[in-house]
């Protein structure tokens, strides 16, 4: 899905404090049109007046009357100044941009595991509950380093079939990373049931790195969300650039195939003037 | 019987056809550039390179209009040595089947000739002074507005490299031949025209410019017939001998030939890549095949400068 957008002024209706340092910011544009078509995965570039302009996932959309969220964790300027936002504040929004998840068809697949890690779950959310709502069953793994940044446990509970936590430090659920989580689930698995599941994952690079890891392994097929540095978002500057594709416009959510064809997938981001960087750098 | 023929040879250098990747635009990297030449393109143009590293402006740097784009990028490049991956990476990939010219800027004539010596050694095929860049204070546009300073850096640049010099003019002056004709004093082997014009884009709830730059260079079909005309002039001037390569709003075959006729032996391609409109390379060729079938003309050259008005 692909929209031209010119950046629309949208006035902040509330901001909902997910946990110390994670947000959601609400607005609902006046274009509805444009942007009832969006896809999940399919992402914004955000313009907060004075501060920066940065890229944010749809983390809610809502029909009736129309409202558009994105939620943010806390981690510099640009996300500083989106969760301190206040009521009435205006913000800029252009996009829809990218790729978002391809929902398969029932036919082929009955089962979406959603793998999500840390503020990754704002992509994958809205994802998950569109692939409820189209009537798959839905297994949500999520993943984060403590309990505060374990966010949406209760919309989780409420469009997953079976949903299972994990922590790095263990104050939520399992001890662990969340791909020990998607290890289990697989294994218990059968091949046609494998075969009948298509995982949505976003989260660092190193957790999908994992993901992939596994799904190559247990022969499942994946799709998943990457982040580069964005600034213009519409495929012209290239400073998304990752093995020759641009990251705003080719992605930002690729199929497991096209993950397998870039060379810098786990291993190296660009900073802001276009220079390589090792993986371990850029995550944060 | 033969179809027509599409390449053409601009200041020595042979493009298998007249449509290059323009500078900026899709060439971070060397497999991005090679993609270009993969989906049609006759020849890529690197981002503008100084010697050192530049990270470029914050965002926003990019305004989306429908009838074009504003950008402010500020010329983040990685550096002449940081890039020189890249281009190895080009020329590897794409085996000399589509040239590869260097667009250079500094911010005095010095770096301007040694950000050119050192791309020189990366193997391109040319050089591209970007004298024209609106969106940085002290780098391009200033050097571009001046015929005097245009006449020296020209001529600096020239005694630095053995390769094809050209010299990247901007639409935001008041005679683009005089700007032309001084590249051509200092001894540049062909002329690229044009570059963003300078402007701007106000949001009326903050009341800000939106640009962080404040200003920035609006590019797409808005500026098209703002290049053509400069195309046209420099070519009718009498004065101008060089070689032109067109640039500006270029997205359809029409638009193509409109510079060629003004009298470009090539264009540049920028914009109308967004959302990766790589396409756009074969759509121009294939359109341009039957224009000429349709009006029994051999090859490219026969039609460069062949638009004439009752007084030109
Ligand atoms: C497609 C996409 C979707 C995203 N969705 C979300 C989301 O839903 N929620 C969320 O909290 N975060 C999301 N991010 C990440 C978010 O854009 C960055 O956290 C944010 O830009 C940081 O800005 P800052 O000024 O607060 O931090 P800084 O201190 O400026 O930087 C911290 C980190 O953020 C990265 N960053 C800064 N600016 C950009 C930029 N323009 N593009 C990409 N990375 C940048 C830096 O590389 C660095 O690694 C997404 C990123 C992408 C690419
Ligand atoms: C995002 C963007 C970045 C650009 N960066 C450069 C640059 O680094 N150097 C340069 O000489 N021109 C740069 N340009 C200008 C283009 O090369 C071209 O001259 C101009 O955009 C007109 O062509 P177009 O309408 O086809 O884009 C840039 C243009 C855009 C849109
Ligand atoms: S952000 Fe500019 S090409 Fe992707």
């Amino acid at each position: 899905m692909r929209a031209p957008g010119e950046m629309e002024m949208v006035k902040v209706l509330k901001v909902i404090k997910e946990s110390s340092s994670i947000s959601t910011v609400l607005f609902s544009p006046v274009h509805i049109g444009r942007w009832s078509g969006l896809v999940p995965g399919q992402f914004l570039m955000v313009w907060i007046p004075g501060t920066d302009e940065v890229p944010m996932s749809v983390s809610f959309l809502k029909r009736e009357p129309f409202r558009m969220g994105m939620t943010v964790q806390n981690i510099g300027e640009a996300t500083q100044a989106l969760c301190s936002l206040k009521q009435g504040d205006w913000i800029g929004i252009r996009g829809p941009y990218g790729y978002g998840f391809n929902l398969p068809s029932n036919v082929d697949k009955d089962l979406i595991i959603g793998v999500s890690g840390g503020v990754g779950a704002a992509s994958t959310i809205l994802a998950m509950e569109w692939a409820r709502s189209e009537d798959f069953r839905t297994v949500n793994l999520v993943g984060a380093r403590d309990r505060s940044l374990l966010v949406f446990r209760d919309r989780w509970r409420s469009i997953s079939d079976e949903v299972r936590f994990s922590t790095d430090d263990g104050s939520f659920g399992h001890k662990g990373l969340v791909g020990d989580l998607l290890n289990m689930e697989l294994l218990a698995m059968s091949d046609h049931e494998r075969q009948r599941t298509m995982v949505f994952t976003c989260g660092p690079e190193i957790m999908m790195v994992q993901v992939k890891r596994l799904l190559d392994q247990f022969g499942v097929e994946g799709q998943f969300s990457l982040e580069r540095f964005m600034k213009c978002g519409i495929g012209l500057c290239d400073s998304c650039s990752a093995s020759g594709k641009r990251v705003c416009m080719d992605g930002p959510v690729f199929s497991g195939d096209a993950i397998s064809l870039l060379r810098d997938f786990g291993r190296s981001h660009r900073d802001r003037s276009g220079r390589p960087l090792p993986l371990k750098e850029c995550v944060r | 019987m033969e179809g027509p023929k599409l390449d053409v040879e601009v200041a020595g250098i042979r493009f298998l056809n007249p449509l290059i990747l323009a500078s900026g635009v899709a060439d971070e990297t060397g497999a991005s550039m090679a993609e270009a030449v993969r989906m049609g393109a006759g020849g890529v143009v690197t981002k503008s390179l100084s010697l050192e590293p530049r990270e470029g402006h914050p965002n926003p740097c990019v305004v989306e209009f429908p009838y074009g784009i504003l950008n402010a990028m500020g010329l983040p490049n990685p550096g002449v040595r940081g890039y020189s991956d890249e281009v190895e990476e080009y020329l590897s990939t794409t085996r000399g089947s589509a040239p590869i010219i260097a667009s250079v800027f500094g911010s005095s004539i010095e770096e301007y000739a040694m950000a050119a010596g050192a791309v020189k050694d990366l193997g391109v095929h040319a050089v591209e002074i970007n004298g024209s860049c609106p969106n940085a204070r002290g780098l391009g546009l200033q050097f571009g507005q001046d015929p005097l300073v245009i006449e020296d850096l020209v001529k600096e640049v020239k005694a630095t490299v053995p390769i094809p010099v050209f010299f990247k003019l901007t639409p935001a002056c008041s005679s683009i031949v005089d700007l032309a004709q001084a590249a051509q004093m200092g001894g540049a082997d062909g002329l690229v025209a044009v570059n963003t014009m300078p402007a701007m884009k106000i949001d009326v709830r903050t009341r800000m410019p939106v640009l962080t730059n404040v200003t920035g260079g609006l590019s797409g079909p808005a500026l098209r017939p703002v290049g053509v005309r400069c195309v046209y002039q420099i070519a009718n001037s009498g004065k101008v001998h060089l070689p032109i390569i067109g640039a500006g709003g270029i997205s359809t075959w029409e638009d193509a030939l409109e510079y060629i006729m003004a009298g470009a032996s090539a264009v540049q391609i920028g914009t109308a890549v967004t959302w990766g409109n790589l396409d756009v390379f074969s759509k121009i060729k294939e359109g341009m095949m039957t224009y000429m079938i349709e009006e029994r003309i051999g090859r490219i050259s026969d039609m460069v400068g062949s638009a004439k008005g009752v007084r030109s």
